[in-house]
């Protein structure tokens, strides 16, 4: 049977690239350096003997295939999926069906141990990553709040791993380039010390038909400085302080129904981001102590023309201003057979935002007089101004507290292992919303019309909202080894996950729209609580699953299937009518199941062949907006089907100029995705290829590579905005080369 | 093997407890209703008289532990007659049906303007704390018989009835029944007329919701158990003040029970005839 299961995992993958070796370096790179990553510090660092579904990419993959984002793991990991849309500041992460556009994530996402809180901003380049960790399922017990759905853990490369300087180079299609130069060194044996520059600007994939401008264009720059100290053989200290800045024109929808990107006013985003990370670990004689300090700061500014048409409908701007602290302490310990995890986590944040909505004159005319002149034939209205301005201020406050615990006891081959999370949230929204504009009411049952009235449009509404909730987060796992070695075994968990609820302050603008309206006499009032607020979403996550290896551990890989039951699910809708800001709304209850199959094969040291396959069944149970009934429905923006492959191919050739030369071919697949509740509109499963050639000489690397080499047109998000739909075009065929530069000095 | 399952067995416990979260509404609940607020109608069971007078002070107050306390003052019977009534040592429940707070006074003795002592049975208080659309409307309703001769009810002058509105669209037979639509009645004693303001008005699926109609200055008529009104033509008015004469109501009548049912109707700009079956101030429930 053993002999059977490489050659059955071959014949899934046709085309496979070296991307995924998830089990072979990573335990010991990690345990004999002493680096401290928060996964070490809260479980067992092989991932593959522990009893959840997970997948590692290490540096040689992420060198491989260029990685320096989180949102090019999506497909490499089974049921992983992070579309690439809007701007920097949409990061919508997708796993088993279970995941977020708006406000709070699904997936957790901590870099260098650092639990980003927002997950506008998830998506930033980072230059020299070490390894990623892709952890599937609840994570709630040991990570807390929104890790529903899973955890990705980045880690960067630390000095005490690597000395020398690297630099990178890089040019490709849409005259995008990046440019890296990074510094790692021992100032003592105890002291290291790394500081990376980065930058990379694009001109886009796409144009503005209207201005014929750049969409999608980009200029982007950090710098990443780490320090990490071991002062005695039982402290460990790192801090990792970043700054990046990023400057983007977005947006590139494209009307469905002209095919074409087409709108009159600015589109931008811009974000200044600050993160400090820092950690500290002693390991005692009887258990080890660690704690982690973060601080994060946002700046960002995100306009957008929010019709996407050319025509002077509205615009909206959202400037923030963000911070937030956290802190987490863990203590762990073993005793024999037992072994178990305690901690406490507690974080504040706090975002201002002022949040302007103006009007233009089509704005007005057609969703405002034109609207109201419709059914009031007889006095029709004309408004002041041909702009109208509804301007908002909020202040959201948010702190949170908990304990949690994991124990785990193993007899034999078996291990059984419990854990429980108690965590407390309070979330409040201080809003200011104002308007001073006016309209003329005209008698039009004379000749001429004659002046009725003038009114005028007053409104300064202030509030104050508050939720809290208080959430038990248990897990329960058992395993059992049934091959020779750790990284054999099966098991099963059970777990319950959680989304944070919140207020959705982008609602803010169709709330003060219905308001005029209803000054008016037309629409009904909307309840700011109603429409703004939502609760969490929770989810039971049963699971199965194995990891196996044989040929000597040449093949490794890991399968699951899993069930999971989501209630209060938060989706995100475009209300009817002739509104354009979404809601989210908890959408009744919706389940979700599949599978997962993951595997690495080195059959020799030249060749490396990789699968992945991730099968996601997720529909609602019951969900019902009070117009329609979408019961049996597929869960938009979740992808049935994830494929990842790939093989890499190693030719020495002993050359005076060339060391080796590596050819890796690559192919994703993604589908079908459904993307609204009514499964009226979908894109197909669709496969990309990729491809790059390497030039290896010692110090040096040459890699000519290509994506999307079969030109293949997708999409990777749609809308419906005041009637309209708009797609985002996925990224079509690129090609570029890039110069890798390694003087290490030890 | 055993410590396996002694910490499995702690896990049940866990799984079976539920999390918890909630909003914090601000709530406040309004015990003091002035002489504005209300209208006193009597009808007098020995001459047959019907009056609607001036309304009354009333002060509730309800604790924690079902006591309660009723004060009204100056309350007016018509025909020259007032009482004052002091309960300060009552209990109050909650409606079942419609969950509004209720105190039931069988006897009490009540005071008159020539300080004689009436005697007041079958006192009845009923009072509803809600929001609609966002504000603060508490309903009110009060009935007792004064020496076996006054059946008197307290009543707000401006009562909202909720229901269910169906509208026939005359030309093609279309019916759209809505229960979001609900009736303001704001009475004007002096006049003896009453606004029907209309809320959340839809007259087919289609149509999108208006936020406010006004019917203005519908005669009324008082009868023995509530009030009649009607009306040939009227043209609503709109929440900025301009009239909306493509809404023209026309053949509006209603017949309204106090302490039971409204029922209304009207034809709105020629061309959907609307009925109404409502109960007054969401505390009977009686649709």
């Amino acid at each position: 049977m053993r002999e059977l299961l490489p050659i059955a995992l071959l014949s899934l993958s046709f085309f496979s690239a070296g991307r995924l070796s998830a089990d072979v370096a990573e335990p010991d790179s990690v345990l004999s350096l002493r680096e401290v990553s928060v996964t070490a510090l809260k479980q067992p660092a092989r991932l593959s003997v522990q009893p959840v579904a997970s997948t590692t990419v290490t540096a040689d993959e992420v060198s491989r295939f260029n990685i320096v984002t989180m949102k090019q793991v999506s497909e490499i990991a089974p049921n992983l999926y992070i579309p690439e849309y809007g701007s920097r500041m949409t990061s919508s992460i997708y796993v088993r069906g279970i995941g977020a556009r708006i406000d709070q994530p699904a997936v957790g996402l901590n870099v260098d141990n650092v639990p980003f809180l927002n997950k506008d901003n998830y998506d930033f380049d980072i230059v020299d990553i070490d390894r990623i960790e892709v952890f599937r399922g609840p994570q709630s017990v040991l990570y807390g709040r929104n890790t529903m759905g899973g955890l990705i853990s980045i880690y960067t490369l630390s000095p005490f791993k690597y000395q020398g300087v690297r630099a990178t180079g890089e040019y490709g299609s849409a005259n995008s380039a990046k440019v890296s130069v990074g510094g790692y060194a021992l100032l003592t044996p105890e002291l290291g010390m790394s500081l990376i520059g980065y930058y990379t600007r694009t001109d886009g994939f796409f144009k503005n038909e209207y201005n014929n401008a750049d969409v999608g264009a980009e200029s982007q720059g950090s710098v990443r400085w780490k320090t990490a100290w071991r002062p005695s053989d039982a402290v460990s200290v790192e801090n990792v302080a970043a700054v990046s800045v990023s400057r983007q024109s977005g947006y590139p929808y494209e009307s469905v129904e002209s095919g074409r990107i087409n709108y009159n006013d600015t589109c931008f985003y811009r974000r200044t981001g600050v993160t400090d990370g820092l950690t500290v670990k002693w390991e005692g004689p009887h258990f080890t102590l660690s704690g982690i300090t973060s601080f994060q700061y946002i700046n960002d500014n995100m306009t957008l023309d929010q019709d996407f048409l050319p025509e002077r409908y509205f615009t909206l701007t959202q400037r923030r201003h963000e911070w937030a602290f956290t802190q987490d302490v863990i203590a762990t310990g073993k005793a024999g057979r037992y072994e178990w995890t305690a901690g406490a986590f507690g974080f504040y944040k706090r975002s201002s935002m002022g949040a302007p909505v103006t009007f233009g004159e089509q704005g007005i005319e057609n969703l405002i007089t034109g609207h109201y002149n419709k059914y009031s034939p007889y006095y029709p209205i004309a408004w002041d101004d041909d702009t109208f301005l509804l301007d908002s201020y909020f202040t959201t406050p948010t702190w949170g507290a908990a304990l949690y615990h994991q124990s785990s006891y193993s007899v034999d081959r078996l291990t059984a292992s419990v854990g429980l999370r108690l965590d407390y949230e309070r979330a409040s929204l201080n809003y200011h919303s104002m308007t001073n504009a006016g309209y003329t009411i005209y008698n039009a049952t004379v000749n001429p019309p004659e002046v009725f009235s003038h009114v005028p449009v007053e409104i300064d509404d202030r509030g104050k909202l508050h939720r809290h909730d208080l959430q038990l987060l248990p897990r329960i796992t058992v395993s059992y080894r049934w091959g020779a070695t750790p990284s054999e075994n099966v098991y099963l968990s059970v777990a319950k996950g959680y989304k944070a609820g919140g207020y959705n302050t982008q609602m803010f603008s169709d709330v003060l729209q219905q308001r005029v309206m209803a000054m008016m006499g037309l629409a009904m009032n909307y309840d700011v609580d109603k429409i703004v607020s939502y609760r969490p979403e929770k989810s039971w996550n049963w699971e199965a699953g194995v990891h196996f290896s044989a040929h000597e551990g040449r093949l490794r890989g890991s399968a699951a299937v899993f069930y999971i039951d989501c209630r209060d699910q938060q989706l995100t809708m475009f209300p009817e009518g002739t509104t354009t800001g979404r809601i989210m709304t908890n959408a009744g209850k919706t389940r979700s199941y599949g599978l997962e199959v993951a595997a690495v094969y080195r059959p020799t040291d030249r060749w490396i062949l990789t699968a992945s396959y991730g099968l996601t069944n997720a529909k609602f149970r019951e969900f019902n907006n009070g117009k329609s009934d979408f019961s049996g429905n597929r869960v938009p923006y979740a992808p049935a089907n994830t494929l990842f492959g790939g093989v890499t191919y190693i030719q020495p050739l002993g050359l005076s100029w060339l060391d080796n030369v590596s050819i890796t071919c690559s192919a994703r697949g993604v589908g079908d995705i459904y993307w609204d509740e009514g499964n009226t509109v979908k894109q197909p499963f669709y496969g990309l290829l990729g491809a790059s050639v390497r030039l290896n000489k010692g110090d040096y690397a040459l890699d000519i590579w290509g994506e999307n080499l079969t030109g293949t047109k997708y999409s990777t998000f749609y809308f419906v905005s005041m009637g309209n739909s708009f797609l985002q075009r996925g990224r079509p065929r690129t090609w570029g080369a890039t110069i890798r530069l390694n003087f290490k000095t030890t | 093997m055993k410590k396996i399952f002694s910490l499995l067995a702690i896990f049940a416990i866990a799984v079976t407890l539920s999390s918890c979260d909630k909003d914090e509404p601000e709530t406040s609940f309004k015990t003091d209703f002035a002489p504005a607020d209300t209208y006193v109608y009597t009808v007098n069971s020995q001459s047959g008289d019907v009056s609607l007078a001036d309304g009354c002070s009333v002060s509730l107050k309800f604790d924690s532990n079902g006591n309660a306390s009723v004060k009204m003052d100056a309350v007016n019977l018509g025909g020259g007659v007032m009482v004052w009534i002091d309960c300060p040592d009552e209990k109050w429940t909650i409606d079942t049906k419609t969950g509004a707070r209720s105190i039931v006074i069988p006897q009490t003795p009540a005071r008159t303007a020539g300080y004689t002592v009436a005697t007041v049975t079958n006192l009845t208080i009923k009072c509803l704390d809600r929001a609609i659309d966002g504000a603060y409307l508490p309903a009110l309703q009060i009935t007792m018989t004064v020496d076996n001769q006054y059946n008197v009810r307290v009543i707000q002058r401006s009562m909202v009835a909720f229901g269910e509105t169906s509208v026939t669209t005359k030309r093609t037979g279309d019916v759209f029944t809505t229960k979001d639509t609900y009736y303001g009645i704001l009475l004007d004693r002096i006049n003896m007329t009453a606004d029907v303001i209309i809320r959340n008005a839809k007259f087919a699926a289609n149509m999108p919701a208006q936020t406010r109609l006004t019917v203005p200055d519908v005669p009324v008529t008082l009868t023995a158990t509530g009030y009649t009104l009607s009306a040939a033509s009227v043209v609503p008015i709109a929440p900025n003040g301009s009239p909306r004469p493509e809404y023209e109501v026309t053949d509006l009548t209603a017949t309204g029970v106090y302490g039971g049912r409204l029922d209304l109707s009207f034809t709105v700009a020629g061309a959907f005839d609307l009925s109404a079956r409502l109960s007054e101030d969401g505390i009977i429930g009686n649709n």
